[in-house]
C-alpha cells in the first residue's frame, strides 16, 4: 500500500539552531584551525553543492557556487550570531549565488511557483512556500549530520552517490563485510527516522 | 478479527530499495495488507526517504573544490581578513526620510512613504516604501552604482528576516527590484553582484 502524503518529519519549523558542533567548529575556524574548517566543509559542501545542481546549473558552475559560499562563510564567520541555523544560513547564501550563476549564464530564474516545486511531491508535504522545503532539505541534511560517522558514510555511499556503487563497492570503501551492509543500513535509516520524528 | 503483523524495518529497506527477489518482494506485498500501523509508518517514511534522495542527491562537488577552499582558508589565516577577490560590505544608512520634519501645515492621516539611503564605498542603494495593506509595505529599491561601468543588472536580491529568508528578487537593467507586501519588521537586505555582496541591516520597514 502507498502513503502518498507521507512527511519524513512531522515538526514545524523552524529548525534546529546552530549545533553545538558547528559552534565548536566555527570558533576554531575563528582561530585559524584548518582541521576545523575541513570539517564545516564535509558537513555542508553537499547540501550547497546540492541546491546548485538542482536549479540545473552544470557540475562546473555549482563548484563554484559551493566555493563562493564558503569563501562568503569565511568573510562573515566573526559575526556570526552564537545561534545561528548555520545549515540554514548557507543555504541562504547559495539560493541568491545560485539565482545569480543562472542570470550570467543567462538562463530563465524561475518562478515562485517553479522554484524547487518538485519538492512537494518528493517530501509529500503540501506546503505551497518554496523557502518551507528548502527548510526540509536543511533538515534531513542536519539529521545525517547528527548521524554518527558510519552511519552517515554508509547512507550517503548507498543513496546520495551518483555512481550508485554496489554493496560491494561500498563495502570495499568503507571496510565493512558486505553481509553487514543491509542490516547496518537497516539500523542507520531507523536511527535517520527517530532524528527527524524526535521533535514531532 | 485477523491480528495484525510488524514486518521488520529491515525487510521494509529491503523492499523499497529493490533489494528483494520478485517473489520475496510480491510475500512482503501480500503480508502488508494484514500489517500493523507501525509497519505501515515505516514503509511510508521510507518510501519518503527514497523520493527524497530521488529529488535531492546529496552529491559532493569536485575535488578542486576542497583544494581551492583549503588554500583559501590558509591564505585568510595568515592574513585574517586580508583583502579577498571576493568582497563583503555592510551599506550604512544615510538618509532616513522619517526622521525629517514634517512640514508645517501638512496634515495627513494615512501612512506617508518612506525614502532610505543606504552607502557602501561601490554604490548607494535606494528604498522607497510604500505603504500597502494594514502593516505591510511594497519595497522599491534601486542600486546606484557610483561607477558607470558597473553592471548592476540581474543581481540578486535576498530579504531576510532573523536569518530566514523572506524573499529574493533581482534587479532589471537599471539596478531597479521589488518586494511587494511585505510584512513590518526588521529585515536584512542583501544584493549580490559579481564584485561582491552588500549588506543593508536593520531595514525597518515602519512607514511614517
Amino acid at each position: 500500500m502507498l502513503i502518498t502524503h507521507y512527511s519524513l518529519t512531522r515538526y514545524s519549523f523552524p529548525l534546529y539552531a546552530m549545533s553545538d558542533t558547528d559552534r565548536k567548529l566555527i570558533i576554531a575556524c575563528r582561530r585559524g584551525d584548518e582541521r576545523a574548517w575541513e570539517t564545516l566543509i564535509d558537513r555542508y559542501e553537499r547540501l550547497v553543492f546540492s541546491i546548485a545542481r538542482r536549479y540545473g546549473l552544470s557540475t562546473e558552475d555549482a563548484a563554484d557556487v559551493v566555493q563562493k559560499v564558503f569563501v562568503i562563510l569565511l568573510q562573515s564567520i566573526d559575526r556570526l550570531p552564537d545561534d545561528v541555523n548555520l545549515g540554514g544560513w548557507l543555504t541562504t547564501v547559495a539560493r541568491r549565488h545560485t539565482w545569480r550563476a543562472l542570470a550570467r549564464l543567462g538562463r530563465e530564474l524561475p518562478g515562485e511557483k517553479e522554484d524547487i516545486a518538485e519538492s512537494v511531491a518528493l517530501l509529500g508535504r503540501q506546503s505551497p512556500d518554496p523557502v518551507d522545503r528548502w527548510e526540509l532539505v536543511q533538515t534531513v541534511h542536519d539529521a545525517l549530520n547528527r548521524l554518527g560517522k558510519r552511519c552517515r558514510q554508509l547512507l550517503l555511499a548507498l543513496y546520495f552517490d551518483p555512481l550508485e556503487p554496489s554493496y560491494a563497492e561500498v563495502a570495499g570503501r568503507l571496510k565493512m563485510a558486505v553481509g553487514s551492509i543491509g542490516p547496518t543500513r537497516a539500523r542507520c535509516l531507523a536511527k535517520l527516522k527517530a532524528l527527524l520524528e524526535e521533535k514531532s | 478479527m485477523s491480528l495484525q503483523k510488524r514486518i521488520s524495518f529491515e525487510t521494509l529497506a529491503d523492499l523499497v530499495d529493490g533489494c528483494l527477489s520478485e517473489n520475496e518482494a510480491a510475500e512482503v506485498r501480500r503480508q502488508l495488507a494484514d500489517a500493523d500501523p507501525h509497519t505501515q509508518e515505516d514503509l511510508a517514511w521510507l518510501q519518503a526517504l527514497a523520493s527524497f534522495r530521488e529529488a535531492m542527491p546529496f552529491e559532493a562537488p569536485p575535488d578542486r573544490v576542497r583544494q581551492a577552499l583549503r588554500a583559501h582558508f590558509r591564505r585568510w589565516a595568515e592574513e585574517r581578513r586580508g583583502p579577498g577577490l571576493f568582497q563583503r560590505l555592510v551599506a550604512q544608512l544615510t538618509f532616513d526620510s522619517r526622521l525629517q520634519p514634517a512640514l508645517v501645515g501638512i496634515r495627513t492621516g494615512r501612512a506617508e512613504p518612506g525614502q532610505l539611503l543606504y552607502t557602501t564605498g561601490p554604490m548607494d542603494i535606494e528604498l522607497h516604501l510604500l505603504p500597502a495593506r494594514p502593516d505591510r509595505v511594497h519595497i522599491l529599491g534601486q542600486a546606484l552604482p557610483r561607477d558607470p561601468d558597473l553592471d548592476v543588472t540581474d543581481c540578486p536580491v535576498q530579504l531576510l528576516a532573523a536569518g530566514q529568508e523572506v524573499g529574493l528578487t533581482s534587479t532589471n537593467e537599471l539596478g531597479e527590484f521589488t518586494f511587494e507586501a511585505i510584512p513590518h519588521d526588521d529585515y536584512t537586505l542583501i544584493l549580490v553582484t559579481e564584485e561582491g555582496e552588500i549588506e543593508l541591516e536593520h531595514v525597518d520597514l515602519t512607514t511614517g
